[in-house]
C-alpha cells in the first residue's frame, strides 16, 4: 500500500482542480435543496410521522443513481481511453492500489458532496429553533446510512467504468446497476409475495437487499450489522471484479 | 541464468497472438548493459507488441522475457523498478504541470525527497524543460510533451529504457538534441529504441534489430548489415574522356568493379559515371590515384555513395516477404498492403536466409 496515498492524493488534486467538480456540487445542491423544500412544503400542509431530515434522506436515491454515475464513469474509463493506464501500469504500483485510489477519492467526493447537504438542516433550525429539525440521533443514523451504502453505490461505479473504456458506456452501465439493485430488489420482493412456500431462500435474499428497509432501520438509530455487512461485502466484490477487469483488460 | 544477467534484455522465442492474428512470431534478442538498440520494422511490425511484453503490461503466449536476468512474466513488480518506459502516442495527463507530473511519477517510482528533486531539476535540465517547469502540459506543443516523455522515462535511473517512437513528431534542432541526450546515457542505461525515422537511429544507435511481420529479419550493426543486404557500394564521378576506354582502366583497380550508368553533362565535356563495387573496402583513393595519372581521363570528382539505413530497411523487410510467400497460411492472413513495396520478380530471385 506505499504507492495508495501517491495515487489517492493525486486523485483528490485533480479532483480539487476540476472546475467539473464544482459545477457537479453546484447542481448537486440545487437538486437536493430542492427536495429538501418539498419536504419542509409536507411538513407545513399535513402532519407528518417523520422528521424532516429523515424523509430528505430516504430520497437518497436520486442523488444515487444520477450523480454516482457521473463521479465515477470518469475514474478508470477515461483513463484507460486516453492510454494513462498502460503507463501507469508500468511503474511499481499494483492494481489494488489503483482501483483503491479510485474508490476512494470517488467516495470521498460523494461523502463531502452529502456533508454540505447538512447546511439545510441548519439553516432551517436558524430561523425555526425547533429541536426536531435538528434532531442528533436520526441525523447521525441517516448520515451514517448514507456513508455506509455510499461505499456500494460507489464500488458499483468504479466496477462499471473498470470494463469499459467508453465513459457512456460506464456511466449507462452503474445507472442499471444501481437502479437495479434500489428498485429491483424492491419490486421483485413484490412479486415474490404470492410464491412464499416455494421461495423463502430467494425471499430471504430479496429481504436482505432491501435498501428501503435499511435507510429505516438507520434513521431510528437501529444499527443492525446485517446490512453493514451487506454493504461491506458488496464494496469489496463489487472493487475486487473491478481489480481482475483493470488487469484483464490491459 | 549466469549469460542473462550479462544481457539487459534478452528476449527467447517470443511469440503473442492476438486472436488469429500473430503479432510476433519466435522472436529472440538480447541488449548487453549499456547498450543502445534500435528497433525498427515497418507498421504492424509487432514492435509496440515487443516493448509492451517486455514491460510486462502484456503477456506472451510462449517464449519469455528477461529484464537484467529476471523473467518478466514471474517477476512484473520488479521488473518495473528497472524500467523506464516511454509508451506510443506519449499519454499524459493534461491537467497537470510538468513539474509536478514528474515529482507524482517519481514518487510512484519510489523515489523520496531531496533525490527526487535534484534528480527533476537534472532531467528537467537535461531535456531543456526548466522554462516549462511550471507550465500545465494540455498547453504545451507536441515537442514538449515528447522531451516530458523522455524525461520520466529516464527519471528513476533505470537500467533498461525502452522507448517507443520518441523522435515522432520533433523538429529537427529538437532531435539532434534528443539524439545528444539518448547517446548520453550510452554505456550508463540500455536503451532500446523503436522509430521510424531511419537516419536517427543510424546516428544514435549501436545495433539495429529490423523485424517485420512477427519476426527478426535482421540484427546488427548498420555497417553489418550494409555487408550482408546491401553488399555494392555504389561510386559516383564526374569525368572526361572516352567511356570505352574506361571500363579496363576500373577493372585494373578493382575487378569487380563495373559501370552501373552513364550520362553526360550538358554543356561540358564531362560525363557523370556511377560505378558500383564491393562494400568490403573503400576503393576511392585507389580509383583517384589511378585515374589521375591517366593521360586519357581528367577526373573532377569522385564520392561513395554508402547505402543508407533507409535501403538496408528496405531490403531487408523485402527479403522477408519473400520468406513468408513460402509459408501460403501467413500470406493469406495478412496480404500485402498498399503502402508497403512487393517484391519484384527479380528479388524474389535473390538467395535468401
Amino acid at each position: 500500500m506505499r504507492h495508495f496515498f501517491t495515487l489517492l492524493k493525486h486523485e483528490l488534486r485533480s479532483i480539487l482542480i476540476s472546475p467539473a467538480t464544482y459545477l457537479a456540487a453546484f447542481f448537486f445542491l440545487i437538486i437536493m435543496g430542492l427536495i429538501y423544500q418539498f419536504v419542509l412544503e409536507g411538513y407545513n400542509e399535513d402532519p407528518q410521522e417523520m422528521l424532516p431530515s429523515i424523509v430528505f434522506l430516504n430520497a437518497f436515491f436520486i442523488p444515487v443513481v444520477f450523480l454516482v454515475p457521473l463521479l465515477t464513469m470518469r475514474s478508470i474509463a477515461e483513463e484507460r481511453r486516453r492510454g494513462l493506464m498502460d503507463s501507469l501500469l508500468t511503474t511499481p504500483i499494483t492494481t489494488i492500489e489503483l482501483v483503491a485510489s479510485k474508490f476512494c477519492a470517488a467516495y470521498l467526493l460523494y461523502i463531502g458532496l452529502y456533508l454540505l447537504t447538512l447546511a439545510y438542516p441548519a439553516i432551517t433550525y436558524y430561523f425555526f429553533p425547533d429541536d426536531r429539525i435538528l434532531d442528533k440521533a436520526s441525523l447521525i443514523g441517516g448520515y451514517s446510512f448514507i456513508s455506509i451504502s455510499g461505499l456500494l453505490f460507489v464500488g458499483i461505479g468504479i466496477l462499471a467504468s473498470s470494463v469499459t473504456r467508453s465513459q457512456l458506456i460506464a456511466g449507462i452501465f452503474s445507472f442499471t446497476l444501481l437502479f437495479g439493485l434500489i428498485f429491483g430488489a424492491n419490486s421483485l420482493n413484490g412479486l415474490a409475495t404470492g410464491y412464499l412456500d416455494q421461495l423463502t431462500t430467494l425471499e430471504a435474499l430479496l429481504e436482505y437487499v432491501q435498501i428501503y428497509e435499511h435507510v429505516g432501520d438507520f434513521s431510528r438509530g437501529v444499527l443492525d450489522t446485517r446490512p453493514i455487512i451487506f454493504y461491506l461485502s458488496g464494496t469489496l466484490l463489487t472493487l475486487s471484479i473491478a481489480v481482475l477487469a483493470v488487469d484483464h483488460k490491459r | 541464468m549466469e549469460e542473462s544477467v550479462e544481457h539487459s534484455i534478452e528476449v527467447q522465442n517470443l511469440t503473442k497472438q492476438f486472436g488469429r492474428i500473430t503479432a510476433i512470431q519466435d522472436i529472440s534478442f538480447s541488449l548487453k548493459k549499456g547498450e543502445i538498440v534500435g528497433f525498427l520494422g515497418p507498421n504492424g511490425a509487432g514492435k509496440s507488441t515487443t516493448m509492451k511484453i517486455l514491460t510486462g503490461l502484456i503477456s506472451a503466449n510462449s517464449g519469455s522475457a528477461y529484464i537484467c536476468g529476471i523473467p518478466v512474466a514471474s517477476h512484473p513488480e520488479e521488473i518495473k523498478r528497472k524500467i523506464g518506459y516511454m509508451p506510443e502516442n506519449n499519454p499524459l495527463p493534461i491537467d497537470m504541470r510538468v513539474g509536478e507530473y514528474l515529482r507524482f511519477r517519481g514518487k510512484l517510482k519510489e523515489m523520496s525527497g531531496r533525490k527526487l528533486r535534484k534528480r527533476i531539476d537534472y532531467v528537467l535540465d537535461l531535456c531543456d524543460l526548466t522554462r516549462a517547469r511550471k507550465r500545465v502540459i494540455g498547453g504545451l506543443s507536441k515537442g514538449y510533451r515528447q522531451r516530458i516523455g523522455i524525461a520520466e522515462a529516464i527519471l528513476s535511473e533505470p537500467e533498461v529504457i525502452i522507448m517507443d517512437e520518441p523522435t515522432i513528431g520533433l523538429d529537427p534542432h529538437q532531435i539532434l538534441k534528443i539524439r545528444d541526450l539518448i547517446g548520453s546515457l550510452r554505456g550508463r542505461m540500455s536503451v532500446i529504441i523503436s522509430s521510424h525515422i531511419l537516419p536517427e537511429i543510424e546516428l544514435t544507435c549501436d545495433r539495429v534489430i529490423i523485424i517485420n511481420r512477427g519476426y527478426v529479419v535482421a540484427s546488427g550493426t548498420p555497417d553489418e548489415l550494409r555487408k550482408e543486404f546491401l553488399p555494392e557500394t555504389s561510386y559516383r564521378m564526374e569525368i572526361s574522356g572516352s567511356i570505352e576506354a574506361l571500363e579496363p582502366e576500373i577493372k585494373f583497380v578493382n575487378p569487380k568493379l563495373s559501370i552501373l550508368s552513364n550520362e553526360s553533362i550538358l554543356g561540358t565535356r564531362l560525363n557523370r559515371v556511377t560505378l558500383g563495387g564491393p562494400s568490403d573496402k573503400d576503393i576511392s583513393e585507389k580509383l583517384i590515384d589511378h585515374l589521375a595519372k591517366h593521360p586519357d581521363f581528367t577526373l573532377r570528382s569522385l564520392h561513395s555513395i554508402e547505402a543508407t539505413l533507409e535501403d538496408i530497411f528496405l531490403a531487408a523487410t523485402k527479403r522477408s516477404w519473400e520468406v513468408l510467400a513460402d509459408q501460403p497460411k501467413r500470406v493469406t492472413a495478412k496480404p500485402f498492403r498498399k503502402d508497403e513495396p512487393k517484391p519484384t520478380p527479380a528479388e524474389q530471385s535473390q538467395p535468401t536466409d
